[in-house]
């Protein structure tokens, strides 16, 4: 048994500037592909009722100029949004114009809202595709923010009275139908832009859920809105010695119709973290383990799909693969995994499979082990905390007593250190969020994600590649 | 004609120079003397992280005034220093920040300032006094992040590698250090656990550290006992040493094995603790007229006590639930080695017996805001209680003990005094805002519209 403290990875920004940081990293040096021109300006849409979109218009037009940090000596931590502007941060703005608003019927909205259940949250979904795709004829656009009113939030937030009788999430089904159209959503709830709807919570509607900054909202919207358009953000640093890689997420998600039906998906990822969507095929579940499986062509299948998808992108196959798949794996999956790998001469590939770990561990003082903290338990298993005490923000985020990450390397070409390290690198690539510590790889949290979206798109329809359609 | 002298304060400003460089670079930072060539300010000390190297150019001026005789109202807590005016006015007006550190170099010590900090309020100016506090203010390798926060602006985002100190981590993992020898399997003809419990009873204690599975049963009771008559066949029942099991690589014969590790684990504890099957968990069981419980036990530094079982009261003053500590558990093998993996928890009751209804809100509710340091403090407990050889959880167990809980070490940590206050600071900030927050809202509403 082993335990060390990982360094805290650092990213890659314009002109090759590295911070650990994403919102330091993107004041000092700007995003990844600064010297991209689409980039430097945005056109977008927005679909809302007539109050909604003044709601939202006049933060955006805020958001332009500069949002000061929230009064804190965590300075690290409450960065200041220096304005979505073309001479700081992102180094972009935001191309709105009136003709690309389309205005939704506040009327029909509360007639929809009205009573709340499945075909109505589908209706609501409708409603605003409908404005979608009317926004979408008329010009071409990087994303179109879909801004409800209140009345749409409080109806579809699914409350534990009201679970039995729907069951759709909103968000998840708006992005699932909207694939069809195929421009990115980006769903914008009133609490966004105004402190003064703040979200309840679900299970305690009395209770009002603490709410982020306002610097940290204009950084998170704007970063994903940036990503959504097209723009890399970020990538992780590689060294030029190492193989270029591919991570593979496989997840599983049960299917509305049923409980017993599951299907797998996989989600690819290089190191500038662009996410490709892929879906795989039905799995069962296994009763030795209870777990869900695919069979070895399932394995094989997906992760062909997967290297395709990959290839079609990069146009090239990458050197190595590493998996990370939620739950354990199977001989099955193993030989369909390998038989894929071995069919595109690919033979570097590391299995891992990761969980939550209640194996913990406790400092003297009163803050929990830092982030980075790696302990080896045997030559398979190991724990990671991937939240925790930050010495950066000179604080520990998040949760009281954080819950760290099992990683079992189950099968591995690198040294599990090397493997945790790309885990901790990982868990920065998401592109909602510029608090860089994520609990979970994007890898996983991705396909999380889109098995939440994809549970929505009947078996054989068009999905989209691109992860930006489903965050 | 006098011969030539150096002065003992001479030296005494020397060493007192050389200790402020010696504390500087154990920090990890560099210490540039200005030499014989100085106006109030003897040497500076730029940022650097010790880790990487990398070097900030970012700097701080330091005054160093030594001295080996009492300063001014001296205690074993504190003392005065009176700054020349000229002196103030010298640090204070210029672009770097200034620290001024009265040491005692034989003896090793040494008290810092900020001095633009303390005399920018115009008070302590017109006073040129400084009021060290010994504790406090003490200058030491600790002080390597407020030196480093003085210098770095805000808005730069430089970070520092976390600094090198030794901490030791303890885990919730309980090394399974003792274990009966041997595993008894012998065949039945019963179909049903429960029949097996019916004549069990019958026949006397067959205690429950046995797992039943396609009629046979594994255990580490001795079978061909007489408590065994009559539900196993004595001619069918094999010996097995028990590492036969607990190293197996063959997952039926290891699930039975962690079955009965459980089953051992419940009768071992049976004595205090009740084990809920749906919810997986250990708890205390309330006492008999359902009065507060305390157990006693040993904790990291001294003997001590804990609630384990309590009422807690709504408004009204009824019982609004009956909270007992638990615990949830796995046992789990690393490296050839058994552990028992204890999660604190809590049991909710109505009554002392039966699951409160909504249980799970309770439960939820109570994580939310407990803490690090109250988690590990339940654990310590359990780790005491659980690694006790004998009394509370009966005689000398014979099937199974546990050891203290894993403790591992690594070579960085973090600052926790430090962290504190600057939490303290955090809240003070807050209460402050809470109070404008009414009037900003007005004005962030004022402006949308």
């Amino acid at each position: 048994m082993n335990i060390q403290i990982m360094d805290e990875p650092e990213l890659e920004f314009a002109g090759g500037g590295r911070h650990i940081d994403m919102r330091f990293g993107l004041n000092h040096f700007g995003p990844l592909d600064i010297e991209v021109p689409r980039m430097r300006s945005i056109p977008i849409g927005i679909v809302g009722t007539n109050e909604s979109i003044e709601g939202l218009r006049l933060w955006l037009d805020r958001c332009r100029g500069e949002i000061a940090a929230k009064q804190s000596p965590y300075a690290n931590f409450y960065v200041p949004f220096p304005g979505f502007r073309p001479d700081a941060g992102l180094r972009s703005t935001l191309l709105i114009e009136s003709r690309t608003q389309v205005v939704v019927s506040a009327k029909e909205v509360s007639r929809l809202t009205a009573a709340p259940s499945n075909d109505a949250v589908s209706d609501l979904v409708e409603l605003f595709l409908d404005g979608v795709r009317h926004v979408v004829g008329k010009a071409r656009l990087g994303v179109v923010l879909c801004a409800p009113p209140v009345a749409v939030l409080e109806a579809v937030q699914r409350t534990p009275t009201l679970a039995q009788s729907f069951t759709y999430d909103f968000h998840d089904l708006l992005k699932a139908r909207a694939m069809q159209i195929g421009v990115p959503i980006q769903l914008i709830w009133p609490y966004t832009y105004d402190s003064s709807k703040k979200r309840k919570q679900k299970r305690r509607p009395d209770r009002v859920r603490g709410q982020q900054d306002e610097a940290t909202r204009a950084w998170n919207l704007h970063s994903a809105l940036y990503y959504k358009a097209g723009g890399i953000l970020w990538r992780m640093t590689r060294d030029a010695s190492q193989l270029m890689s591919c991570c593979v997420g496989v997840s599983f998600y049960k299917s509305l119709d049923g409980e017993k039906i599951f299907t797998s998906m996989a989600q690819v990822f290089n190191e500038r973290g662009d996410g490709l969507i892929v879906r795989g095929n039905q799995a069962t579940i296994s009763k030795d383990d209870r777990q869900p499986h695919l069979d070895s062509q399932g394995a094989k299948d997906l992760l062909k799909t997967a290297l395709a998808t990959y290839k079609l992108e990069h146009r090239t196959m990458p050197a190595r693969i590493v998996i990370h798949k939620t739950s354990s794996y199977s001989s099955d999956e193993f030989s369909g995994f390998r038989a894929a790998a071995n069919d595109h001469g690919i033979d570097s590939v590391d299995f891992l499979s990761l969980g939550d770990s209640y194996m913990r561990l406790f400092r003297e003082g009163s803050h929990p082990p830092l982030r980075g903290t790696f302990l080896n338990l045997d030559e398979k298993t190991h724990i990671l905390y991937t939240k925790g005490s930050v010495d950066f923000f000179g604080m520990s985020p998040g949760l009281y007593v954080p819950l760290p990450l099992l990683v079992r390397c189950e099968s591995m070409e690198q040294t599990p250190l090397f493997l945790a390290q790309e885990v901790l690198g990982l868990t920065k690539m998401n592109w909602n969020n510029t608090q860089f510590d994520g609990r979970d790889p994007i890898t996983v949290r991705g396909a999380r994600q889109v098995g939440a979206i994809l549970k929505y798109v009947a078996v054989g329809e068009k999905i989209e590649p691109g992860y930006g359609h489903y965050m | 004609m006098q011969p030539k002298k150096i002065t003992q304060s001479t030296l005494v400003g020397e060493l007192g120079v050389n200790l402020i460089a010696r504390i500087t670079m154990e920090m990890g930072f560099a210490w540039h003397s200005r030499g014989t060539v100085d106006a109030g300010i003897d040497g500076e000390i730029e940022l650097r992280d010790n880790k990487t190297g990398e070097a900030f150019n970012s700097v701080i001026g330091v005054q160093s005034k030594a001295t080996d005789r009492p300063l001014a109202n001296e205690t074993d807590f504190g003392f005065d220093f009176y700054c020349d005016p000229r002196d103030i006015d010298y640090w204070t007006k210029g672009n770097l920040p200034v620290l001024l550190i009265v040491s005692r170099p034989f003896k090793g010590e040494a008290y810092w300032v900020s001095v633009k900090d303390y005399f920018a309020n115009p008070l302590r100016r017109s006073d040129r006094k400084i009021h060290f506090d010994k504790k406090r203010d003490r200058f030491d390798v600790k002080c390597r992040e407020s030196v480093f926060e003085l210098a770095m602006p805000k808005s730069a985002g430089v970070y520092l590698s976390p600094p090198n100190k030794t901490e030791r981590l303890i885990s919730n993992l309980l090394p399974v250090t003792q274990l009966a020898d041997t595993i008894y399997v012998g065949h039945t003809d019963f179909v049903r656990p429960a029949e097996v419990w019916q004549r069990g009873r019958a026949t006397g204690q067959i205690g429950s550290e046995w797992v039943f599975r396609n009629k046979a049963i594994t255990s580490f009771h001795d079978l061909p006992s007489l408590a065994w008559t009559g539900i196993c066949e004595q001619g069918s029942v094999d010996e097995f040493g028990t590492d036969e099991w607990a190293f197996t690589d063959d997952a039926d014969r290891l699930r039975d094995f962690v079955e009965l590790l459980s089953r051992t684990l419940r009768a071992k504890l049976a004595v205090d603790l009740d084990y809920s099957a749906p919810l997986d968990m250990f708890y205390f069981r309330a006492s008999s007229d359902l009065s507060e419980r305390q157990v006693a036990y040993q904790s990291l530094l001294s003997a001590t006590d804990r609630t384990v079982f309590k009422a807690y009261a709504a408004e009204d003053g009824t019982v609004k639930y009956y909270r007992h500590s638990a615990f949830e558990h796995r046992f789990r093998r690393f490296d050839n080695r058994w552990f028992l993996q204890v999660s604190p928890t809590y049991y909710f009751t109505s009554d002392g017996y039966h699951l409160r209804p909504n249980h799970g809100v309770f439960l939820k509710r109570i994580k939310e805001f407990e803490g690090h340091e109250a988690v590990r403090g339940q654990l310590i407990m359990w780790a005491a209680l659980l690694s006790r050889r004998a009394d509370m959880f009966a005689d000398p167990y014979p099937f199974m003990g546990f050891g203290t809980p894993l403790e591992f070490q690594v070579e960085q940590g973090i600052d926790d005094a430090k962290w504190k206050m600057r939490r303290e600071l955090a809240d003070a900030v807050a209460e402050e805002i809470d109070d404008d927050s009414e009037l900003l809202q007005m004005q962030f509403r004022f402006e949308e519209s």
